[in-house]
């Protein structure tokens, strides 16, 4: 759209010849020219575009250090203290592991051919299928178990790791291929969570190396990227696309956009309330669909840059518990959280 | 047993709530009372968001409203905040100093809530009904045009009424445009907009 209000090239050529043979008027020097174009009214400096970007990839590079940061500032006097500092340190063993990945040895996506006729019939860009022969999964699970630290832990969380660390390599694999189809074995919900967390670094390095151009809607309320649930809503204040609402993909963390005042789960736009507890956070509340009965926590990070989705998901869980009582459930996922 | 993430992103299966999720299964199901405990005194507060259009002018900026309460309850609701809506084609969220002051415009005091009709001679206007506004308006509208339609311009029939106007409002839909558009050209009004451009 902005480029309606360009100027187009001065057509006043004319003039120009007439006073290039006035000899009272000195040649401009070259930057004064420059100089005049930059004092041109340019709506693209005010943020404005015709369409907001339709999805940020993750940079995983500073995703899960800023969780890790995000889960220690979240920590000290909540009633979940213990849980928010366990899970910091899953986001530090996370970006730990992830700094071994900065020099580009992880895998390559699927290959360009495919990625297109995935895009063509409507498929997130990628399957459980890039885990493979589950090489770089287990290599990354094992590198995100030897960084972990949970000395303080409750038991129950450092038995769980021994039995994941014991585990033969199908079975971990088996248990990797569950979690990214979102489906938790019960009585091992525990290890899921390890299993998770390794996940998510291999499929956010994926995800950062795709080009988001090729991206293209899905569902709604399926990331484009991986074809996962969200964990919550943003609403951001990036410069193209201030104010828009973003979904955070629970596995991959890409962020996709998705029209405001509007279920991510059903679709519908016709009974949304936003519900809060002022007395806690008015930057985190849920937004909550009257046509399905669903809700996802929605986030103001226009407000508070710092709110992460997965932190501060773990963090407001009283609104989960008060918004259950009203009869609504919930409609994102946490894989560091499922409850 | 597994717990199955459909489509929708809601868990299905089972037990999720009994075994106390990933809280229960890693050791720290005792922190869930104390998390219940923390909140148990506050009430939820609640907000709509509403979609409309900036009444002012044939741009049309798409606006949110941002309103406390609860439609369906007794509760009585309040719009606290009018903001540009991020997502509309038009505007991306931005909104003109006048789109900006919505929210003064809907708190007015003076605003005009209901017909008003000042009777000739008297000095204030008093609250009238639709249907005394409506029969007066017609009427004033029939004298009008029977006193000044113009049917011929010399041989040329031309049926034309100029000393009335009309003015449609900005954020109707295509549909009661046109609507409009029909009925006040079929009486053969030419001051027409359908759009207050103040």
């Amino acid at each position: 759209m902005a480029r309606f209000f360009k100027r187009a090239p001065s057509k006043d050529g004319a003039d120009e010849r007439a006073s290039d043979e006035s000899p009272a008027k000195p040649r401009e020097p070259e930057w004064a020219a420059d100089k005049r174009d930059a004092l041109k009214p340019d709506p693209d400096r005010i943020g404005i575009s015709g369409a907001v970007p339709f999805v940020r990839l993750p940079q995983p590079d500073s995703l899960f250090a800023e969780r890790a940061a995000r889960f220690r500032a979240l920590a000290p006097g909540h009633p979940l203290a213990g849980y928010l500092d366990f899970l910091g340190r899953i986001a530090e063993a996370q970006a730990a592991v992830q700094a071994l990945y900065a020099d580009g040895t992880l895998p390559a996506p699927e290959p360009e051919g495919d990625l297109a006729m995935r895009a063509e019939h409507g498929m997130p860009a990628l399957s459980r299928a890039l885990l493979g022969d589950g090489r770089p999964f287990l290599a990354c699970l094992d590198a995100l178990l030897a960084r972990l630290d949970l000395t303080g832990a409750p038991e129950a969380a450092r038995d769980a790791l021994g039995r994941l660390s014991a585990a033969p390599p199908e079975d971990r694999l088996d248990l990797a291929t569950q979690v990214f189809e979102g489906a938790f074995p019960v009585e091992r919900m525990a290890e899921c969570v390890f299993v998770s967390a390794a996940l998510q670094v291999l499929v956010a390095g994926q995800a950062a190396r795709l080009d988001a151009k090729v991206l293209k809607p899905v569902a709604d309320g399926v990331c484009p990227a991986c074809g996962s649930a969200p964990t919550a809503s943003l609403i951001v204040a990036w410069t193209p696309a201030d104010k828009a609402r973003y979904l955070s993909c629970s596995l991959c963390g890409t962020l996709w956009n998705h029209v405001r005042i509007r279920c991510t789960a059903c679709g519908s736009g016709e009974d949304v309330t936003y519900y809060g507890l002022d007395e806690v956070s008015k930057d985190v509340q849920v937004e909550a669909c009257g046509t399905c009965h669903s809700y996802l926590k929605h986030l103001h990070q226009h407000r508070d840059p710092a709110l992460d989705p997965v932190a501060d998901d773990v963090a407001s869980y009283g609104l989960d518990l008060k918004i259950a009582e009203d009869g609504f459930r919930k409609a994102g996922l946490n894989l560091l959280f499922v409850s | 047993m597994t717990v199955q993430v459909s489509r929708r992103g809601l868990l299905k299966g089972i037990g999720v709530g009994i075994a106390g999720g990933t809280l229960g299964a890693l050791g720290f199901g005792d922190l869930q009372p104390a998390a219940a405990a923390a909140v148990r005194p506050f009430k939820l507060a609640q907000m709509r968001e509403t979609r409309n259009t900036c009444p002012y002018c044939s741009v049309s900026c798409g606006v949110i409203l941002y309103s406390l309460g609860d439609r369906s309850k007794n509760a009585k609701s309040a719009v606290m905040h009018v903001e540009g809506d991020p997502d509309h084609p038009v505007n991306r969220g931005t909104l003109c100093p006048k789109g900006s002051s919505l929210l003064d415009f809907i708190r007015s005091e003076t605003r005009t809530k209901y017909p008003m009709y000042r009777a000739a001679g008297a000095s204030e206007f008093k609250r009238v009904s639709w249907d005394f506004a409506l029969d007066r308006i017609a009427t004033l509208l029939k004298e009008d045009r029977d006193r000044n339609f113009v049917a011929k311009n010399g041989d040329l029939t031309v049926n034309r009424w100029v000393t009335t106007g009309f003015l449609g409002a900005s954020a109707t839909t295509n549909e009661t445009a046109w609507v409009t558009y029909k009925t006040v050209r079929s009486m053969g009004a030419l001051v027409f907009d359908n759009q207050a451009r103040v």
